[in-house]
């Protein structure tokens, strides 16, 4: 589906149409390109920002687990 | 007048509901963390984690393990958020911004259930059942495991430090204790109304010809640990003031219930694991009267109603729902911030200043009245030994609570707790107050505008998640901002109460002398609320007088 300018929803012309038969090659291929489609446009620019996230967590318990460590001393 | 009478009516029933609750729930909970054996379905789960459930772990590898499941639960979480639109039952949801999916992911892992979204807009089926109401389950059970290790601390003799095994804690909390009271929950909410389907919105046109999508899902589920695990993260953006959350009065009575039920009665079960119920109690006993003076101050500031609107209307009703009434929505009020639950049915933005103030406060004391799953109880333990201190400080008796002596160790543990999350709530407070991003999702300026923000991070620092709602917070500095002060102001506390479950636990209890100061008796109680109300509430005035305080006065 996509959104138009006017926010309606309307059907993709390149998605296949509901029913339609499709080799499991093909199928897959979509879906690599419906990944390929959606991905950049949500990961491009947080790829970054997902990192220093999870860098910000890690580095959390490690503090954490470094209080306890200096507590069972 | 009109109000007063179903506001006592309502308070009683529920008195007489948890009186009669409390106390099996509480044996239960005390066979639950002290029985030597373990249930068929626990067996498997210890089969599938690889662990040896009879193995006691000391308290450095107990606070090892919490920290490691709650990595691994937020690593999850965060990663359900990202992905979302790449998976099953996500109902059309867009993938959660970076921030938001860590923000969401730490806020349910350390039960506060802070969010920054609309449930109904943002978050898919799967990732409410898979991801945030599994954590209801484990967060919660997580916050009980802790508080049966320093029991365990309390009781034993000469451990050498061990408090017990949190995987088997964790796996017990949920099977025995969490899971079969949700389900009969879930299914008397559902009897009750609240909606419970798979569906995608409802598209429907109204009687105005406007298109409008009516949510559905699985919500009596989610309903029914939220409240019992004083999780609080509703379903829908509009929480339980949402009739298909919250639909009657009935649910209403039943959703404070299952809020209050465990808190207290883990108070009870402490009782039973150190072998002295009136131990147990005295420690319900501080909870209680915090409690029912919070609820007080809180229903009388709404019915009273400052200004010329609230008169006319014989009540402070802006931002209430008219099928609860005010006194409903002050006694929920008032429950979900004394908890740590966070759930409202109502919206706090609109309380009157000092009703505010007294959510606020409620919050301040530390979630001790009665407090979290776990959470409570272990907050009011850390108060009760700083009591003890002070008391021996006073009058010279020995510092020693159940026998086992409160050192210069134990005290340093215990100064940590109770520093630790005004520290947290105070610093968060000022980067918010002085940053342009932070003053940039403000609604209101003022006193109001400064209480805004204060109970975002008091809410965050103290593990509740109710908002005061006027704060945009769904940005990246609130949303990172709110997030650290959840994640520290969960685990910071839960490393040092660990750190003191197993000082406890390697010394030999002492017999009480004549210098002991006794710690069931109403003398204590006193005391104890004393302390809670002296040292915890007072750190806050400066910061609640510029904000509600100042605002009543204006």
């Amino acid at each position: 589906m996509e959104r138009t300018s006017a926010g309606e929803c309307v059907r993709s012309s390149t998605s296949a149409p509901h029913g339609s038969r499709q080799g499991s090659g093909a199928r897959r291929q979509g879906r690599v390109k419906r990944f390929a489609a959606t991905a950049p446009a949500d990961l491009d620019l947080t790829l970054v920002t997902d990192v220093l996230y999870l860098l910000l967590t890690v580095a959390s318990f490690a503090l954490l687990a470094l209080l306890v460590g200096v507590l069972d001393k | 007048m009109s109000e007063l009478l179903p506001a006592l009516g309502q308070l009683l029933l529920l008195v007489l509901l948890l009186v009669a609750a409390v106390p099996p729930l509480g044996r239960h909970l005390a066979r639950t963390y002290s029985s030597p054996t373990h249930w068929r379905v626990e067996r498997g789960a210890y089969r599938v984690l690889r662990l040896d459930p009879d193995a006691d772990q000391t308290w450095r590898v107990y606070a090892l393990s919490v920290l490691g499941f709650s990595l691994v639960g937020i690593l999850a979480l965060y990663a359900l958020g990202r992905l979302q639109q790449l998976l099953p039952l996500s109902i059309g949801m867009a993938a959660l911004p970076a921030d938001g999916a860590w923000n969401t992911a730490v806020s349910f892992v350390t039960n506060t259930n802070w969010q920054w979204y609309s449930g109904e807009a943002a978050i898919g089926h799967l990732m409410q059942m898979s991801g945030l109401t599994v954590q209801n389950f484990v967060s919660a059970a997580t916050g009980m495991a802790v508080a049966a290790a320093l029991a365990r601390g309390l009781a034993r003799n000469r451990a050498e430090g061990r408090v017990g095994n949190f995987f088997v804690d964790l796996v017990r909390g949920v099977v025995r204790v969490l899971l079969p009271i949700s389900a009969v929950s879930a299914v008397l909410l559902l009897l009750a109304g609240v909606v419970q389907n798979f569906a995608a919105p409802a598209l429907v046109r109204t009687l105005g010809g406007v298109d409008q999508a009516i949510p559905g899902g699985p919500v009596a589920s989610q309903e029914a640990i939220k409240q019992l695990g004083t999780n609080g993260g509703g379903f829908f953006n509009a929480n339980s003031s949402h009739p298909f959350e919250n639909p009657t009065a009935l649910t209403n009575l039943l959703a404070i219930f299952l809020l209050l039920l465990i808190p207290f009665a883990m108070a009870w079960a402490f009782g039973h694991l150190v072998g002295d119920r009136r131990q147990g109690a005295a420690v319900l006993a501080v909870m209680a009267v915090l409690l029912t003076v919070g609820v007080g101050l809180l229903t009388w500031a709404e019915m009273a109603g400052p200004g010329t609107a609230p008169q006319l209307a014989g009540g402070a009703m802006e931002g209430k729902e008219t099928r609860f009434g005010l006194a409903a929505s002050a006694l929920f009020a008032a429950s979900t911030t004394g908890t740590s639950t966070g759930a409202v049915n109502a919206m706090h933005d609109s309380l009157t200043a000092p009703g505010g103030g007294v959510a606020m406060f409620m919050m301040q004391l530390g979630e001790i009245a009665p407090g979290g799953v776990g959470s409570g109880l272990y907050g009011m333990l850390v108060l009760a030994v700083l009591t003890v201190f002070l008391c021996g400080l006073m009058v010279g008796r020995s510092p020693e609570y159940l026998g086992k002596k409160i050192g210069q160790r134990e005290i340093v543990l215990v100064a940590g707790y109770v520093l630790a999350t005004p520290l947290l709530l105070l610093t968060g407070v000022a980067v918010g107050v002085t940053a342009p991003a932070g003053l940039a999702g403000l609604q209101e300026t003022g006193p109001h505008g400064l209480s805004e923000i204060v109970y975002a991070v008091t809410s965050a620092s103290n593990n509740n998640g109710s908002a005061f709602a006027g704060l945009t917070t769904g940005t990246p500095f609130w949303n990172t901002l709110l997030g650290l002060c959840m994640l520290l102001g969960r685990f910071l506390p839960i490393v040092l109460v660990l750190a003191l479950a197993g000082r406890f636990a390697a010394q030999r209890p002492s017999p009480p002398g004549a210098g002991t100061l006794p710690t069931h008796r109403p003398l204590f109680v006193v005391l104890l609320t004393g302390v809670a109300l002296v040292l915890v509430g007072l750190t806050y005035v400066p910061v609640l007088t510029l904000g509600p305080i100042v605002e009543s006065l204006a």
